[in-house]
């Protein structure tokens, strides 16, 4: 059985169902068709090659890795799957892990493989960030996991800003208008228990994310806006903070405009990567990060992580968008 | 006495100027630079071609600066983007 969805301007063929998005039948594409199905040889993906990039737990645990094989590139997260990420054919092979379920699956394809394949495709680059519509533009807020990027965005949400994504965004360059296009994604966010607490989130509104992990999904259920069409990128906040550690932020937020390099040194940083070393990746990515550093403003947003503070931060965002100068 | 010899830019070294700060790219060790005022103004002229000598005769044209001072700073640019390979002097 194969399940048909639309995404990020293209047709999703999934021999798994991805159950964030909505099946959608007929021609309906407008930059053409992605595969997703189960490897044909599993093992041959999970066997280590010469790794490209690596990350890891607090634990010192390879949580990330990734490295060549044959026309593509294999993304391994150990212990819960292996993906073979073919950009060329347009396509992603799972070797899941024992006990892979089905939330965590759509989970890992929709938040890491495919935008993993996308950023290899010219015209695309995939970003580790949420993105909101506020003021008639769109921002990206960038940050590592665990910053409060869907939190702030949950928030936002329930606000009435449309929110585009709550952690992977898309951008794809319009020729047409010289822009980059934030691209909708799935119309959910991920919280954590406190946050959904501090939310105000009911659990009848929340949904499983992935099995054994306590981070829940909820979306239209708890009256979260979310957008439906692609706009230009028009401002980037950058949240100030350390790998693995809480902003030491006190007090109200701060909002400051960022130079060039700190702005392309956050847009960098925010890159879905699976190949650092190949020089034509890396001189396409140097010439998407300088255009969009050359089109959108950048800021660095720091914030106190107490949930009374949600409000004041929209209201930084929102005076930054409006006067463009510090604050 | 005037400065002489001549840089070019490795192809392995990309850059772009943005607003007033210019980026550069070291494909070779994937870093990341940026340089800015006078520094930018002298990598615009490396990139255009011009000599070391022609580059102190722009930049003592368009700032106020010493001109001792200009070729000691100079000097130790060229040095310091030659350290990190960002630079090659060919003549």
């Amino acid at each position: 059985m194969t399940f048909q969805y639309q995404l990020w301007g293209y047709r999703i063929n999934s021999e798994f169902d991805l159950g964030e998005l909505d099946p959608v039948c007929g021609d309906a594409t407008s930059h053409g068709d992605l595969d997703v199905r189960r490897a044909e040889d599993e093992e041959w993906i999970r066997q280590r090659g010469a790794v490209l990039l690596e990350d890891r737990h607090e634990n010192g645990e390879v949580s990330f890795a990734c490295w060549k094989r044959g026309d593509g590139y294999v993304a391994q997260f150990p212990g819960v799957c292996s993906f073979l990420i073919l950009p060329d054919e347009m396509r992603v092979e799972i070797a899941p892990g024992p006990g892979l379920g089905k939330a965590a699956t759509a989970h890992m394809v929709l938040d890491h493989a495919i935008p993993r394949l996308l950023t290899l495709k010219p015209g695309h680059i995939v970003l580790h960030a949420s993105a909101i519509a506020m003021e008639g533009h769109v921002v990206a807020v960038l940050g590592i996991s665990g910053q409060g990027k869907s939190t702030l965005a949950a928030w936002l949400a329930s606000q009435g800003h449309p929110v585009l994504t709550d952690d992977c965004l898309v951008l794809r360059w319009d020729e047409e208008e010289q822009e980059w296009l934030a691209q909708p994604s799935y119309e959910s966010v991920r919280l954590w228990p406190d946050s959904v607490d501090a939310l105000g989130i009911n659990k009848a509104e929340l949904r499983e994310f992935a099995e054994h992990s306590p981070k829940m999904r909820t979306g239209k259920e708890a009256q979260l806006h979310f957008a439906t069409e692609g706009a230009p990128l028009r401002g980037c906040f950058a949240l100030v903070g350390e790998e693995g550690k809480k902003s030491k932020h006190k007090g109200p937020p701060a909002v400051c405009q960022l130079p060039v390099k700190e702005a392309f040194v956050a847009l960098m940083g925010s890159v879905f990567r699976l190949d650092a070393e190949n020089e034509q990746i890396n001189r396409r990515e140097f010439e998407v990060m300088t255009r969009l550093t050359e089109r959108v403003r950048f800021w660095s947003l720091a914030y106190e992580r107490k949930y009374d503070w949600l409000p004041d931060v929209q209201r930084a965002m929102i005076d930054a968008l409006q006067s463009g100068s510090d604050e | 006495m005037p400065l002489t010899g001549k840089y070019e830019i490795p192809q392995s070294v990309l850059s772009r100027t943005v607003g007033d700060e210019t980026i550069l790219l070291n494909l070779e060790t994937s870093t990341y630079h940026s340089l800015n005022g006078v520094a930018g103004r002298f990598w615009s002229l490396i990139l255009e071609g011009k000599s070391l000598g022609e580059v102190e005769t722009t930049l003592l044209a368009e700032y106020a600066v010493d001109s001792a001072q200009l070729e000691t700073d100079l000097k130790e640019l060229c040095a310091e983007l030659e350290k990190l390979s960002l630079l090659k002097l060919v003549v």
